[in-house]
């Protein structure tokens, strides 16, 4: 079996601190547009709190209602979670102004226009 | 216990063994979660009895606790003449012919019928569908005449990857009645509604009786709990080229 089976099953798509959970999500890049959905189970779009910054794309969405999980390993843990936070890193630069974003049966998906880059010429010395 | 060695590497260990098995339902965790989510509410809601699990050394080194019991990962269990094989890993690519060869061995011993996959076919505009379809591919000519029998549509032109494929590949060598039944689905998100879609073709089927209302009402908290499986199948249905279900083949038979 790969270590990224253990990867994955170590890295914990949960954040105690914060009490929220992390979304499964996914990002396409398409030639004009970046697409990133998020799924979103127990939201409803008034409780969607979405901000473009420096790392990427930050969500926050607090569940209708708290959620408990309990857990083994080496620390039992039992412990409720109130919200979903993330933040999907963009793949490309993108114009905060032109993002739309839509809610449908608990999936978020934001589409941001690529910002165009200008040709900036390199002067050889 | 009876300890049945198949395949070098895959074992079936039978803990309450049964003399009769006339269908064997399969999930494993894959696209949407559709089979594995669809299997373990039909094993609660129809009570079913654990008999058994596979068991490999090269699985990772992985139990499961329910209700503080650990038990292994990958498990069989019955009711009258059904068996259902259900699992909590994602099953890696190398091991999956021995899987497929080992269940298959097993229950041609046990006089099956007709082997069940379960799973999801994934489409881009899964949104917009409200009941998911649900497609069957077939072993034989009489598999599909009864498949149509139970009103469901045949997949026509396709890939398939995984487990199913593998299973299918083993029926049609062995000429054991296979059909694989796929429910459009979410790629890379649980999708509970899908596999609310597969039990209802199943129900037709074979007449399971399985009531899905309770199935619908908590889709919110099984697409919650399941994320992190979700997670970790996707990455394993890379290495299977998953991906591949969307594209038509190149040539034609």
């Amino acid at each position: 079996m790969s270590l990224d089976f253990f990867d994955e099953l170590s890295r914990e798509m949960w954040n105690l601190q914060r009490r929220s959970l992390e979304p499964l999500t996914s990002t396409s890049e398409l030639e004009e547009k970046v697409i990133i959905e998020v799924d979103l189970p127990l939201v409803s779009k008034k409780n969607i709190k979405l901000r473009l910054i420096n790392e990427g794309l930050e969500i926050e969405a607090s569940l209708s209602r708290c959620v408990k999980f309990e857990r083994w390993g080496t620390i039992q843990r039992s412990c409720e979670f109130r919200s979903f936070y993330k933040i999907v890193p963009l793949p490309h630069q993108v114009v905060p102004e032109n993002a739309k974003a839509t809610f449908k049966r608990g999936i978020l998906r934001v589409e941001l226009k690529k910002m165009k880059r200008d040709k900036y010429e390199i002067h050889i010395e | 216990m009876r300890y049945t060695k198949l395949s070098k590497i895959v074992n079936i260990i039978e803990t309450n063994p049964i003399k009769k098995c006339k269908y064997c339902l399969v999930g494993t965790p894959d696209v949407g979660l559709v089979g594995t989510i669809a299997l373990g509410y039909i094993i609660n809601h129809q009570k079913m009895m654990e008999i058994g699990y596979i068991e490999s050394e090269t699985f990772p080194p992985v139990m499961v606790v329910h209700n503080g019991e650990p038990k292994t990962p990958v498990r069989l269990f019955n009711k009258n003449d059904t068996v259902v094989l259900v699992s909590e890993i994602p099953i890696d690519s190398n091991l999956i012919p021995h899987v497929a060869q080992s269940l298959i061995e097993w229950v041609q011993s046990k006089g099956v019928e007709l082997i069940i996959s379960l799973s999801g076919i994934a489409v881009q505009n899964r949104l917009e569908i409200e009941v998911p379809s649900v497609f069957g591919i077939c072993s034989s000519a009489s598999v599909q005449e009864r498949i149509k029998n139970a009103g469901i549509n045949l997949f026509e032109e396709g890939f398939i990857a995984g487990l199913h494929a593998i299973v299918m590949r083993e029926c049609l060598k062995k000429k054991i009645p296979n059909v694989i039944l796929l429910a459009q689905s979410h790629l890379q998100y649980p999708d509970p509604g899908a596999a609310a879609s597969l039990i209802s073709s199943l129900d037709k089927l074979i007449d399971l009786k399985v009531d899905i209302k309770k199935l619908l009402e908590q889709e919110d908290e099984i697409r919650l709990r399941m994320r992190e499986l979700m997670q970790r199948t996707h990455q394993q249905m890379q290495q299977t080229q998953k991906g591949r279900e969307q594209e038509i083949p190149p040539m034609y038979a």
